[in-house]
């Protein structure tokens, strides 16, 4: 019987593969049908993982502190968009389907996804609470699929495209810490992908 | 067939596994569950197309006038104002990509129940899910014009075609995640 931890299915094509380890960080291992990235050969990913998240929820308080933009219409008529206000303003108007769905996907689930891969590595790193790390990579997981920064953030600037002829714009440090804190979402959703996480888990305990 | 790929962590199971060995995801390949479930997302998503373009997404109100404009409208009038690309990349992303999503799910559903495996039905797929949530873009910049722009003299109020227009994209998010895409890849010979 082969040990299912030394088998890989490419998740484009669906072949089936024996798993080798890299040696190197340089290095990765590719389908042989089809070429899709099967798994890259990291070294001391969970020191990487660890600092990022760690980095991430910094930014992600500060980009929930501070505005994200403030405009000036003239006449020292001037407005500042704090997330969480804005949610607020949206439930007080009565929109309570979208004020609540912008919570989650906006704050809660973003928030508890880097915090869960934060615990995650934090566990790896220490070489302790391997059902901890394993609950902490489930929840990271199922969360990161519903979370919208991104999209958030491209929605900023299409509706700056609307009002930038009749105000001035001045991107807060809030603006700048949800760019970094999405660019680091995508690096480590994208980049690295939660399976490479799995294997990182499955190596380590 | 003797293996089969976890979805949620790609770990390697035995085929008849229902649970995942590594993330202790939900593994089970069934057919009839995905297509009804992915069927009737499809279904509430298209019933709340209609009122997403039926009702203004937000009202503006200038001097205790409010004016409500919906997507149509909103292209229409940078149409005539002659803001051509704009009306049409607003167009594309509001009206025309939804209804595109919609044949393309029905297209899917049909190719898992009759069970024909292409790389480019899975390729489809793939656009799809990652395509998704971008249609959100609407309502989020409502959202975001909403939280800015509270004057005295002018502000923007969302309408209850933005609901509508939320629901319509969540649903039919939903409706691609209940299609298993192993259905229409690698499970499926
Ligand atoms: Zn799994």
């Amino acid at each position: 019987m082969e040990d299912l931890k030394n088998l890989v299915i490419c998740p484009r094509c669906g072949s089936l593969h024996k798993r080798i380890k890299l040696s190197s960080p340089k290095e990765s291992a590719r389908c042989w049908r089809c070429n899709k990235l099967l798994y890259r050969g990291y070294k001391g990913l969970e020191y990487q993982l660890l600092s990022f998240t760690f980095t991430a929820l910094i930014l992600f308080t500060l980009a929930n502190l501070f505005p994200i933009v403030e405009i000036d219409i003239g006449g020292g008529v001037k407005s500042r968009m704090v997330l969480l206000e804005a949610l607020l303003f949206l439930y007080k108007q009565g929109f309570l389907f979208i004020s609540l769905f912008g919570l989650l996907v906006l704050e809660v689930f973003p928030l508890i996804t880097i915090l869960s891969l934060f615990l995650f590595s934090l566990f790896v790193v220490l070489g302790t609470h391997k059902e901890g790390a394993k609950k902490a990579l489930i929840v990271a997981g199922r969360l990161s699929e519903w979370n919208m920064l991104d999209i958030f953030f491209i929605s900023i600037l299409v509706a700056m495209v609307k009002i930038y002829e009749y105000a001035y714009i001045d991107f807060g440090v809030a603006f700048w810490s949800m760019a970094f804190f999405v660019g680091i979402e995508i690096y480590l959703f994208r980049y690295i992908k939660l399976s490479q996480m799995w294997d990182l888990w499955e190596q380590k305990f | 067939m003797k293996y089969k790929r976890c979805l949620h962590c790609g770990a390697v199971n035995y085929y008849q596994d229902e649970v995942c060995r590594r993330c202790e995801g939900d593994i089970r390949l069934d057919k009839k569950r995905a297509i009804s479930t992915s069927l009737a997302f499809l279904l509430s998503a298209i019933f709340f197309y209609i009122p997403a373009n039926l009702f203004p997404i937000l009202n503006t109100s200038k001097f205790a006038q409010t004016q409500g404009s919906t997507i149509i409208g909103g292209v229409i009038e940078l149409w005539k104002e002659g803001d051509y690309p704009v009306a049409i990349i607003i167009f594309l992303a509001s009206v025309l990509i939804p209804i595109i999503k919609f044949f393309v799910l029905f297209y899917l559903l049909y190719a898992v129940y009759k069970g024909s495996c292409e790389s480019g039905k899975v390729k489809l797929y793939h656009i799809m899910e990652i395509m998704g949530p971008w249609s959100l873009i609407d309502v989020f910049v409502v959202m975001v014009l909403v939280g800015l722009i509270h004057f005295n003299s002018v502000s923007v109020i969302p309408g209850v075609g933005a609901t509508s227009f939320a629901l319509m994209v969540l649903f039919t998010i939903l409706s691609a995640k209940a299609l298993d895409p192993r259905l229409i890849g690698e499970e499926c010979e």
